[in-house]
This record gives C-alpha cells, structure tokens and sequence, in this order.
C-alpha cells in the first residue's frame, strides 16, 4: 500500500514526493517508474522489441526512435464493430498524432486534454497528419462510451491499450497500483508526433501532469 | 456486443472453470474471510475521491449485519452488462427491498470512475450500490476471476450473483459462460432469498 507520507498532503511535500490532490489534475509524482537501466540517449541501441516478459527492460521513447509495433482494439464508428488495429497500420507512410490519457473517465483527461485534441484536430488535418489518436489503458468498451459522454464526433480515435502493449514496449507506464486511487497500471499522459512510425516530437509527462501534452502544443511543434 | 463475448470465450476457460470445484466461495461461506484483507472502490468521481482521500471500503463494512445482493459482472459498458443484467436488478428493486434486503451492490473489474459514469449513464446510482475491484483481487479471491482477453477485456470477472447474509453465502449463482445471464438474474435471487 502506499506509505502515509505520499497520501498526506502535508507530509508529502517534506518527504520530498508531491502527491498533488488539491488540484485537479492527476500529478503522480510518487508512482513507481518502470525499471529502465538506461535512458535512451542514443536511440538506436537498447530498444528491444516489444515482447510480453515482464522482466524486460525497456528503455522510455525517445524522439528518433520507431514506435513500437503492438495491438490496439477500438469500436469502429462505422459500423460499431469492436475491432483491432496495429501502430504500424496507424502510422506506416504518414504522420500521426498519438496522445495517451492515464485514464478514461478522470478529471485532467476528461475536462482538457481529449476534448483539447478534437477541437484541434481540424487544424492537425491542415497541417498534413493523417491520423489523431487517445490511447488509454481502458478497455475499448468504456473508451467508446466515454468519447459519448463527452460527446464528440470521430475526429479523434479513440484506442484502447487495455493489455498495456503499447504502453509497456513505449516504457511509458505508471504503476499506480499501490494507489488507492485505484486505478492500477496506465500510461502517462503523452503527446508524440510520428512520421513514417518515427518519433518527431515527443511531449511526455510526469505521470498525468498536464503541462507540454496540449493539442496546442502539438500545433505549435508543427509549424 | 454479447456475441463477440460469446464468440470468443465460448468453451473456452469459462467451461473449465465451471467444471472445478469452486474452493473459496460457496453456499455457507463466510464472503468477508474469503477475501482477507480485499477493500472494493465505491464507485465516485476524481473529486470525490480527493474529498475522501480516495479511502476504500472494507468488505466487512459492506457485509457486517446487512442482508445484501450482491452481483458482479464482466464489464461496465459492455453488452450484456448493460443491456440485461444492471437492469434486472434496477427494476426489481423494489421487491428486494421488500424482502428485506437492505443493499444491492454491483461489482465489475473497473476503477471506481468508469463505474460511476456507467452507473450515471443507467441511471442505477440510486437502486445500486457500484464498487469496483480495480485489481481484481475481490474476485479473485472468491475464485471467480476469468481471463477474457480474448474478448478484448483482460482479466476480469464471470457473471455471478449472490445473497449474502450478515457475511454468510446463503445463494450463490454464477453463469456457465460470462456472455449468458441465466442464472445471475434478480428473478432467480429474488427466490433464493
């Protein structure tokens, strides 16, 4: 469970860990990071391919790197068919937009960061991505029905990550789970351009901290 | 939605299951021993989760001294779940009360904040307690956890229900698949009860 320092607002900030629950957005200062044993600062080495042990090591992405292959499931708004699609479908041969939420159904997410990304995926469009995509560790049941609750259109895809593929070969998760939050192991909370499956820009938070990750953000990269 | 659950996990690890004896959780078990140590997430939204410091609920508060019904499914949102069996105990709430039930909980393998938004989005929050068993430890504790990744879900739970007296398991049904609601009906507790 977590220790009393990192849940006592008080306590917390002079045990050096922020647990920030005053405000609204989701600051997980005090997660558990993935082991890394390196950071990439040089791309081309220490990428494994994504593979299920959860004993490997996978160093965080970085701009440069390829993203790795893994599977997604959405519900198609065509035709409200439950179906699968891989990274290299989405974003083989174009630019993508590839944003991740900590959690569906939760403040930050909810009230700015997906609904930022539709509003602005227009203007993503004109600049010549192809595809804009939410993914989160949710399975693709609640994703579809909280795109409804939010009431948007199809601009944005939105993709489950349910099984944590993607979000683990990307070494981008947070284990929540001695939280009591309960939300278990996400993703934090990204913003990434790909072009041709390499990563352009990369706009990765602490935890779901919302800070560089805006669709606002993203435009401005592309100028 | 039912029939890419059904499509996918029929004769699968569900059948198995069904076939074993189910060790931890039985008519006549304790549900609060069963599962030691196990706490379920009311469901709520972020922030009342900040004005609670997002505490959970031991199950022996929920259980303690009340005669409850309790229900668990694969997932909010989906198919069945929504369609058939959160509804059947909506609309029965009334007889249950009657019969002295004094809680009607449902339980899935979802954080607390899917759990309320599906709850509002039925319009249940005022019939049915929701809690969640994010980790899936409630379920698999009483030896009801299924691995529907299959179907696209991951671990969760089967369908089942239960009527549960001062902690004491006096009906427990549980469905032979996930996608079918035979036996996990409020009809069939109400009976049982």
């Amino acid at each position: 469970m977590a220790t009393a320092a990192s849940l006592s607002l008080v306590t917390a900030a002079a045990a050096g860990k922020r647990f920030v629950l005053s405000s609204p957005s989701l600051s997980f200062s005090s997660y558990r990071r993935p082991t890394t044993l390196l950071r990439a600062t040089s791309p081309k080495t220490w990428r494994r391919a994504a593979a299920s042990s959860s004993s490997l090591i996978v160093a965080t992405i970085a701009v440069g790197d390829k993203l790795p292959n893994a599977t997604l499931s959405y519900f198609d708004p065509a035709d409200g068919e439950l179906k699968t699609v891989t990274v290299a479908d989405l974003t083989a041969g174009k630019k993508a937009v590839l944003f991740a939420v900590p959690g569906a159904f939760t403040p930050t997410c909810s009230q700015k960061h997906l609904p930022g990304f539709a509003e602005k995926a227009g203007e993503l469009r004109a600049k010549g991505v192809a595809t804009v995509a939410c993914v989160s560790v949710n399975d693709a049941f609640v994703m579809r029905a909280w795109k409804e609750s939010l009431g948007l259109g199809d601009d944005v895809m939105l993709l489950s990550d349910g099984n944590l593929e993607l979000t683990r070969a990307m070494g981008v998760e947070m284990d929540l789970s001695d939280n009591p939050v309960g939300l278990g192991v996400r993703s934090r909370r990204y913003a990434l351009l790909a072009d041709d499956g390499v990563v352009k820009v990369l706009n990765l938070e602490e935890g779901g901290a919302f800070t560089t990750s805006s669709a606002e953000e993203m435009l401005k990269s592309l100028e | 939605m039912a029939s890419v659950l059904a499509r996918r996990a029929r004769g699968s690890a569900a059948a198995a299951l069904w076939g074993a004896a189910r060790g931890f959780a039985s008519v006549g078990s304790d549900i609060v021993s069963a599962a030691p140590g196990v706490s379920l997430q009311k469901a709520r939204s972020w922030d009342e989760g900040v004005a609670t410091k997002f505490s959970t609920t031991p199950l022996k508060d929920i259980f303690h001294g009340k005669k409850v019904v309790i229900f668990g499914l694969p997932g909010a949102y989906t198919g069945v779940c929504s369609q058939a069996h959160v509804p059947s105990y909506k609309n029965n709430i009334d007889k249950l009360k009657a019969k002295g039930i004094d809680s009607v909980i449902c339980v899935a393998v979802n954080d607390p904040y899917v759990l309320k938004g599906w709850a509002e989005k039925l319009q249940a929050k005022d019939a049915i307690e929701f809690y969640g068993d994010f980790d899936g430890s409630f379920h698999k504790s009483l030896d009801l956890e299924i691995d529907l990744s299959a179907a696209l879900l991951g671990r969760r739970s089967h369908r089942w229900s239960a009527f549960v007296d001062n902690g004491k398991i006096k009906a427990f049904n549980v469905e032979k698949a996930p996608s079918e609601f035979k036996v996990s009906g409020a009809e069939v507790i109400l009976d049982q009860i």
